[in-house]
């Protein structure tokens, strides 16, 4: 049985997975399970071949992805209807948030489980904060606030080579698509409007939310397409602050750092914060393994195992109940997280949303090599914003069928 | 090892055949990751265009990965133009020894321009970087020769890969063409020409979706539309629904524009032409994936766009042909061939799921008179408005046929003695309905009528032909009690039961 899934963990991925599974062997020895790790780009471009890989005998059994890529599986015909396929398959008690994007648009038919998720959050280390102000939780409340403080903080630390004010958790080292959502929905931007059938790249509110974003960067307080992306990070000390949707606490206590890190929602660029929450779901390929890949796909979501995965991976577990046991587990987690789970937002249950998020990715790419470039201009982020919204309003005008 | 040593040992490792990129580098990097004693190699893509270099795969202690990480590299900088003299760069940021290696290599252009000019390589280049965690392990101007030797070596196995993949390629599309023209040889019924055109085209070429747009030939308005997406399934697309927007908008000067779409390297559209006669188009699109369509795939569309014209034109010819050999011009009901046969099915459909059938013959009552006096065309026009009649009040099920000269007989599915005779009454009171042109009558007003006999399957008979005697027996029946009106087979036998009495409605 082949099992698809993204670098959770990095470069241990592999390794953590297979002594998870180790379990699974037990209970299952007749059972072979092969984990290929793919990064999201590869995996991206995959699955638009995955019904001729699936034709082939070539495909995997099990697949990891982005929730909001569902819907566009379930268009390409390769995901097995676990409804049809195992009554027992139902997602009422997970998360509500997390519910549309597991069956296929008006129906009741279940296609993909979810596994874990994460959201966005500010981590910053109190005491670097308290250097340059007296209320880090004030001054971090809005995104003009955070500003400043990257701004007191690199001057404050200017003597330290290599020292950014916020680190870049972009694996890629990038301007991160997925951490600029917060900001453009927090401005009253967005991808996809209501209806579903325009998008909003080049709403004046979307393209706010990305300068807000890039500012950062832009100023220098975060570094960007740079070697080793880790550079500059908040637990070495050559950075004060990150937006992650990993639990960076989880993280800082397990490597008992002596300095304390809170975690506060996103700074807000419009009224209200808004924080992005993005679940991992498991999903069946139509093939000759089904009923091993359901066992482990029942295996993987129990909710003991849900835990122990989330805590490896400092993400969350998406079962209500498992989540809620794992929040109480910990009082700091408890008080972190409450307030930012009320703020979580997620993509729309859509087709195209995933080849919107790619859209989002390019203009940020070229923003982001724009600005290394010294090339940052209004006009030319306006330029890549008004390519996007044509192309996307064709795509919804082609797949809102 | 000493470095000439170390560098056989590497060619003679690398000897064998490599079917693909990942599979190469998956053998090599812990290999040179061993010989250089890093525990970190990886190698990134040089994305020119975007003046980044990009993670492809990655060796930590010997297993593989798949990571991203971006890094800015523009090749106007003065210290990358110096690495691309030198092949080698020491990291500018890490805190622990790290180097650059470049690997450059030759790929396939694949370009029309590029196929005409001969000048069909260009250059690629890769990035390794060798990482130490040790910081007291710097690479020494020995491991540096070394890494250019490795390098040079990985280069050149890029290069056969390349060529390799290229040749496969061609000879995948090659093969797949073949089976796409013979394909388009053979089709003749339209519709599902279309649709298995559109299959093969989506199995050959992997494309999100193709679409086919096809005009009306004498209003040049798009009336039919189809489209095979990811799944591979082909759809008749609705296009009063203003979906589809995109490749069917009409410009101010009334013609369709297609497609009306800002990125050309994910969109394709090809005109469907025949002799100057615009068919309609083909659109393939990679909209969802933003996959870039290749050169090669658009030339190789480009050349079948025609013989998908051409399986088009010939499969409407073919549907005129067969329309032309079945249906009577004049009246455009079918002809007794075609009735026939669809009568047999229909009657072996009857027979095994337990159904009755009606049938009605029919005439245009003092049809000889009429023409005689009024003359030819006048008799024509009748027929024609009588056909008109019928046609437009049957079932879509129900078939029509002129069945010789003022004869018609019509095939009724899953019909009743009584309700064909409802059939029969309402196609009745439309014929009297009719007004015939006055101009053709010198100013007469001339009233139609028709006499119609009923069978009915299977209680009048079981055979084809005796059911159509049957129904002639009761349309003459019809005629000698006074015409005008209908009767069935029934209604004939009650008749003969009855000694003469006329039982018509």
């Amino acid at each position: 049985m082949l099992f698809w899934m993204m670098p959770d963990n990095a470069e241990r991925t592999q390794s953590i997975m297979e002594d998870f599974l180790k379990d699974f062997k037990k209970e299952n020895p007749s059972i072979d399970i092969e984990v290929k790790v793919i990064n999201r780009a590869t995996l991206w471009n995959k699955i638009f071949s995955l019904r001729h890989l699936v034709r082939s005998g070539k495909g995997p059994d099990i697949i990891a992805m982005p929730h909001y890529w569902t819907e566009l599986l379930i268009k390409a015909g390769v995901l097995v209807n676990l409804t049809e396929f195992d009554k027992t398959f139902r997602v009422d008690n997970y998360l509500e948030l997390l519910h549309p994007h597991c069956y296929k648009k008006n129906t009741s038919d279940i296609y993909s489980i979810p596994w874990w998720f994460d959201i966005t959050a500010l981590h910053y280390r109190e005491d670097h904060l308290l250097q340059v102000c007296n209320n880090p939780q004030q001054l971090l409340g809005t995104w003009q606030g955070m500003l400043e403080a990257c701004k007191l903080l690199k001057e404050r630390f200017s003597e330290v080579e290599g020292y950014f004010p916020m680190q870049n958790s972009d694996w890629r080292g990038s301007l991160s698509h997925r951490a600029v959502l917060p900001c453009i929905w927090s401005k009253g931007g967005f991808l996809m409007d209501e209806k579903e059938n325009l998008s909003g790249f080049n709403v004046q509110e979307t393209r706010q939310g990305i300068e807000d974003f890039a500012t950062l960067a832009l100023k220098g307080y975060m570094p960007i397409l740079r070697e080793r992306s880790s550079l500059g990070t908040i637990s070495s000390g050559y950075a004060s602050m990150v937006m992650t949707r990993r639990q960076g606490i989880a993280m800082f206590e397990g490597q008992r750092a002596n300095f304390e890190v809170k975690t506060l929602p996103i700074p807000r660029t419009g009224k209200n914060s808004v924080n992005y929450l993005e679940a991992i779901n498991l999903a069946l390929v139509r093939g000759e393994n089904q009923e091993q890949a359901a066992l482990l796909v029942k295996w993987l979501t129990k909710p003991e195992n849900q835990i122990k995965y989330a805590a490896l991976t400092e993400v969350f577990p998406s079962l209500e109940a498992s989540f809620e046991n794992f929040l109480i587990s910990s009082p700091v987690r408890v008080q972190n997280y409450t307030k930012i789970l009320a703020t979580a937002r997620t993509l729309t249950s859509h087709l195209a949303s995933g080849t919107l998020m790619e859209m989002l990715a390019e203009v940020m790419t070229r923003t982001a090599s724009d600005i290394v470039r010294n090339n940052y201009t209004l006009i030319n982020l306006e330029q890549y914003l008004h390519k996007e919204q044509k192309e996307a309003d064709d795509i919804l005008s082609l797949y809102g069928e | 090892m000493p470095r000439i040593n170390l560098l056989y040992d590497f060619y003679r490792k690398m000897a064998q055949r490599f079917f693909s990129f990942e599979d190469l580098m998956h053998h090599a990097l812990p290999i040179m990751a061993d010989y250089l004693d890093a525990q970190r190699i990886s190698f990134f893509n040089w994305e020119e265009e975007k003046s980044i270099i990009s993670l492809h795969t990655t060796s930590l202690n010997g297993e593989i990965f798949e990571l991203q990480e971006n890094i800015f590299a523009d090749k106007n900088s003065p210290e990358i133009i110096k690495f691309l003299q030198d092949g080698l760069m020491d990291s500018p940021t890490l805190d622990y020894p790290a180097i650059y290696a470049l690997v450059k290599w030759r790929t396939p252009l694949e370009s029309l321009k590029a196929l005409t000019s001969g000048q069909q390589m260009r250059s690629r280049y890769g990035v390794l970087r060798f990482e130490r965690f040790k910081k007291s392990k710097v690479f020494t101007q020995s491991d540096k020769q070394i890494i250019l030797g490795l390098c040079s070596e990985l280069s050149s196995k890029i290069n056969v890969i390349e060529i390799d993949s290229y040749h496969m390629s061609q000879l995948e599309r090659a093969r797949a063409l073949n089976g796409l023209a013979k394909l388009f040889a053979s089709s003749l019924r339209l519709a599902d020409s279309l649709k298995e055109i559109l299959k093969s085209i989506q199995n050959t070429f992997h494309f999100d979706r193709t679409s086919m747009y096809l005009l009306d030939p004498k209003t040049q308005v798009v009336n039919e539309a189809y489209s095979a997406d990811l799944s591979g399934e082909v759809k008749s697309i609705d296009i009063s629904k203003n979906i589809h927007r995109a490749f069917t908008t009409r410009c101010p000067g009334g013609d369709y524009v297609c497609p009306l779409i800002t990125s050309s390297d994910i969109v394709l559209s090809l005109p469907l032409s025949m002799q100057s006669n615009n068919l309609g188009w083909l659109v393939f699109d990679n909209m969802l994936s933003r996959t870039k369509i290749s050169q090669e795939d658009i030339l190789s569309l480009k050349q079948f766009s025609t013989q998908i014209a051409l399986a088009i034109d010939n499969a409407r010819l073919f549907e005129k042909v067969q329309e032309l050999s079945n249906y009577d011009e004049l009246t455009k009901l079918c002809l007794r061939r075609f009735f026939n046969e669809n009568l047999s099915q229909e009657i072996y459909r009857s027979q095994r799921f337990n159904l009755t059938l009606a049938i009605i013959l029919l005439d245009i009552d003092h049809f000889k008179t009429i023409n005689d006096t009024y003359g030819h065309i006048f008799g024509d026009e009748a027929l024609k408005e009588v056909s008109q009649v019928i046609r437009t009040s049957l079932r879509q099920t129900d078939i029509p046929c002129r069945y010789g000269g003022d004869e018609i007989i019509i095939m009724l599915p899953r019909t009743t003695a009584e309700e064909a005779k409802h059939i029969a009454k309402r196609l009745s009171q439309k014929v009297k309905a009719i007004k015939m042109n006055p101009e053709l009558t010198k100013g007469q007003e001339v009233h139609l009528s028709i006499s119609q006999g009923i069978a009915v399957y299977p209680y009048d008979s079981q055979d084809q032909a005796d059911l159509i005697h049957c129904a002639d027996e009761a349309l003459y029946y019809v005629k000698e009690g006074g015409r005008g009106f209908w009767a069935s087979y029934s209604d004939v036998k009650n008749k003969d039961n009855k000694e003469g009495n006329l039982n018509l409605p």
